[in-house]
């Protein structure tokens, strides 16, 4: 860890040299520099060229490359008047974070940072939608999460959360460019399929340009995904996803409910892997809180997210195999994931949504013979991996069908800001549990997996060897585990036994005040992440005081990934598409939020 | 049936009605709308653990013209909710509906903008499943449920009651206090 951290304050002493630290005020001429609640710098740039130029300084800086951006988000920062976009980069190379922010008036238009970075396309899409923040020069300025006909800007504060209305048709979606108006703003486009191919052309056989819908409900794709293809042939010559279809507003009940509320609404992101999302927040709260947690705890919370990225890896290569045909894999792969799921059931009493971690603790102790079943589970993981690799990794079939197919570089997934395994399986080497390590994850010994071609096939063969390597990890924590409190002993956060609140009046009290009125958590903002099934999972929350966030912003790697699918799918085949979108493996719940 | 059941006697009497009931009940074709969570628990109960073959509906159809039973697992927002609609009218009668979970069966935890609030806004529905997600065992109790239904051991409840198109146009929409109250 101090290898990271010693970088990260040498990129801190470097900024302070340079700016002075306090906050902007709008109209301001001077860059200001702050620090978060994890020692993360803040930058705020005095307009939108002065960003533009910040952003290429930083993205060609000799020392620190930070050239891939995590995220782009937007927050409230005066109810009706004004907001603060954010710019989250990070550096591959050394792993240093730097947050940029610019505070811009309504109907201010800022400069779209595509130019720069590829992936900030649909997150400023996303903005767009949510606040109505106008990107100029942005490529496609449409609408992302909700209908082109809605009305309004869900996460300003002013709109109503139970606003709902109702669309007559499923939306249409226009594969050309959205028309502007005279003062370069977007309009939105008009309800046609495609301004170049009219609709009775569609029907001629020989036509080059025949639209294919594949969704939101079809057999090959996952849950809610729509992507609209034009087809020559075979061949995929053009490609628009839309997602939006699971939209659920999560973002919203992040700032209406207290923090301890939201953990049902973690659980149901992505819901694969609930464990894990449960922990990376409460991770995040705890962070803001300045909380550390009992040795226990931590132990158990690790093993948690292991397991969890055990149970997700096996579902994503379970499916991606059963689309492609391959259905025995699944019926014995499934095998394992009830034997997991018999395990979580008796941690927290849930299947599926868990809500297992608490603020400061875990909701519940491990139960009596945990130990025994999940050693039972780590043979029996492994055993069926062996099958599992006999049944595909040497099959003439699957190789045909995944090998060189869907091929990402590098570069290209770098740019296209991919996270996790599908980025280590371009050839890049990171992974937060070694780079950015948290809990004791420097502690334990686990090799991370890289594969080269960025393939179907190397996607896979990277989520096996994750899968054992977590199988391994999850031997060492078990080996080192101790009695002990799950709890911080820290009465302000921490929930009273049920015994106590039943036979105690002071603790029943304190029970209903952390309930019904939530914790106090101090004004302040943090970005946490930490390396989910899927890859970079990270709350960004901002806090004003209170018992509730003032924005709670989810760093999803499914959003990516389907972008990424988006802009990569052109020269593909149509069953081909199948199995990319299966190998990236994007979870609706997560992706539309 | 006959009540003698020593063998000799091999004709049934029984009404065609029942016996075209009989044979529906024990062979549901389940056109499975999974969107989020309940999809993965709908998965748990149609592989190996669970196999809802037992029960004769593991023949999943994704075609709505293929299936005679809707089965709506998880959140439907309102953006999804036309493709929801257009299913359903696809399907072919006789067809049942059942709601799997909190969210298709009331919106659940997700009160907000862009979710509908329930499907029975939109369509009839045979069973709920309460849970969130129910576990496997309650889809399917949900499922022999249905199957009495479909016997006519227990009677119909939406019967006559078919939503229209505009009516699930005006479910879907926002209604202040006031408005109700007029």
């Amino acid at each position: 860890m101090a290898n990271f951290l010693s970088k990260q304050e040498a990129f801190n002493e470097m900024l302070k040299g340079h700016y002075a630290l306090g906050m902007i005020e709008s109209g301001s001429e001077k860059r200001q520099l702050e620090f978060d609640a994890l020692n993360e710098p803040i930058l705020w740039s005095h307009n939108g060229a002065d960003l533009m130029t910040l952003l290429k300084g930083f993205r060609g800086h000799p020392n620190y490359k930070l050239d891939y951006l995590t995220d782009l988000t937007a927050y409230v920062h005066d109810v009706h008047h004004s907001f603060v976009v954010v710019y989250q980069i990070y550096s591959p190379s050394t792993h240093v974070r730097l947050r940029l922010k610019l505070l811009i008036r309504e109907g201010e238009v800022v400069p779209s940072v595509t130019s720069l970075f590829a992936s900030a396309d649909w997150n400023e899409r996303e903005v767009y939608d949510m606040f109505g923040i106008v990107f100029g020069n942005h490529p496609d300025l449409r609408r992302i999460m909700m209908d082109e006909r809605f009305v309004g800007h869900p996460l300003r504060k002013d709109y109503d959360i139970k606003q709902r209305m109702p669309f007559p048709d499923n939306i249409m979606i226009s594969m050309d460019r959205c028309p502007t108006n005279e003062r370069g703003e977007f309009l939105p486009c008009e309800n046609k399929e495609s301004n170049s191919a009219p609709r009775e052309s569609l029907f001629d056989v020989y036509n080059p340009s025949v639209l294919l819908n594949l969704g939101p409900s079809h057999p090959a794709m996952h849950g809610t995904l729509r992507v609209m293809c034009r087809i020559n042939g075979e061949t995929i010559e053009d490609a628009k996803c839309e997602p939006g279809y699971l939209h659920r507003a999560i973002e919203k009940l992040g700032e209406t409910n207290t923090y301890h509320q939201w953990f049902v609404y973690t659980d149901r992101l992505n819901y694969c892997s609930a464990l894990n999302n449960n922990i990376a927040y409460a991770m995040a709260v705890e962070n803001l809180l300045g909380l550390t947690l009992p040795e226990r705890a931590v132990w158990i919370r690790m093993m948690c997210m292991e397991l969890s990225r055990i149970i997700d890896h096996l579902i994503c290569v379970a499916i991606n195999a059963l689309d492609m045909g391959a259905m025995t894999i699944f019926w014995h792969l499934y095998r394992w994931r009830e034997e997991a799921y018999t395990m979580i059931e008796g941690m927290c009493g849930m299947r599926l949504t868990t809500t297992y971690a608490r603020i400061g603790g875990l909701s519940y102790d491990l139960y009596e013979g945990f130990h025994k079943d999940l050693a039972h589970f780590c043979d029996g993981m492994l055993r069926a991996l062996d099958d599992m690799e006999v049944m595909l990794t040497r099959n003439r079939i699957w190789i045909d069908r995944t090998k060189g197919v869907g091929k990402l570089s590098a570069k290209q997934a770098l740019a296209l800001s991919a996270t996790g395994p599908v980025l280590r399986a371009s050839g890049v080497d990171i992974d937060l549990r070694r780079d950015r390590p948290y809990y004791f994850y420097e502690d334990v010994d686990f090799d991370v997996v890289i594969a080269s071609n960025g393939d179907v096939f190397d996607r896979y063969l990277v989520r096996t060897e994750e899968m054992r390597q977590s199988v391994r990890l999850l031997r060492q924590f078990q080996a080192r585990i101790k009695p002990g409190p799950i709890w911080v002993d820290n009465p302000q956060v921490r929930i009273p036994e049920k015994i106590d609140v039943y036979t105690k009046m002071e603790v029943l009290i304190h029970h209903f005040k952390i309930f019904m009125e939530g914790i106090d958590v101090p004004p302040g903002e943090a970005y946490t992440a930490v390396e989910g099934p899927n890859g970079e999972l990270g709350f960004y929350i901002i806090s004003r005081g209170g018992p509730k966030a003032w924005r709670l912003r989810i760093k999803s790697p499914s959003f990516m990934h389907y972008q990424l699918t988006e802009k990569t799918l052109a020269g593909e085949r149509i069953p081909d598409a199948i199995s990319i979108l299966g190998s990236v493996n994007i979870v609706a719940g997560e992706l539309d939020r | 049936m006959s009540d003698n059941k020593n063998g000799s006697s091999m004709v049934y009497p029984m009404l065609l009605a029942d016996a075209v009931a009989w044979a529906r009940k024990n062979s549901l074709w389940p056109m499975p709308y999974g969107t989020s969570c309940c999809g993965i628990e709908l998965m748990s109960t149609l592989s190996s653990t669970y196999d809802l073959a037992r029960f004769g509906a593991e023949v999943v159809r994704f075609s709505p013209r293929q299936c005679d039973l809707l089965l709506v697992a998880g959140t439907i927002t309102t953006k999804m909710s036309p493709v929801l609609r257009t299913i359903y009218d696809q399907m072919l009668e006789p067809k049942w509906v059942i709601a799997m979970g909190a969210c298709s069966s009331s919106g659940g935890i997700f009160d907000t903008y862009s979710v509908l609030q329930g499907i029975d806004e939109i369509m009839p529905v045979d069973v709920y499943v309460p849970g969130c997600p129910p576990i496997p065992e309650g889809l399917i109790y949900s499922i022999l449920y249905l199957q009495k239904i479909i016997d006519g051991k227990i009677p119909r409840n939406n019967i006559g009651r078919r939503i229209t198109h505009e009516e699930a146009m005006q479910a879907m929409s926002f209604r202040q206090e006031k408005d109700i109250l007029d």
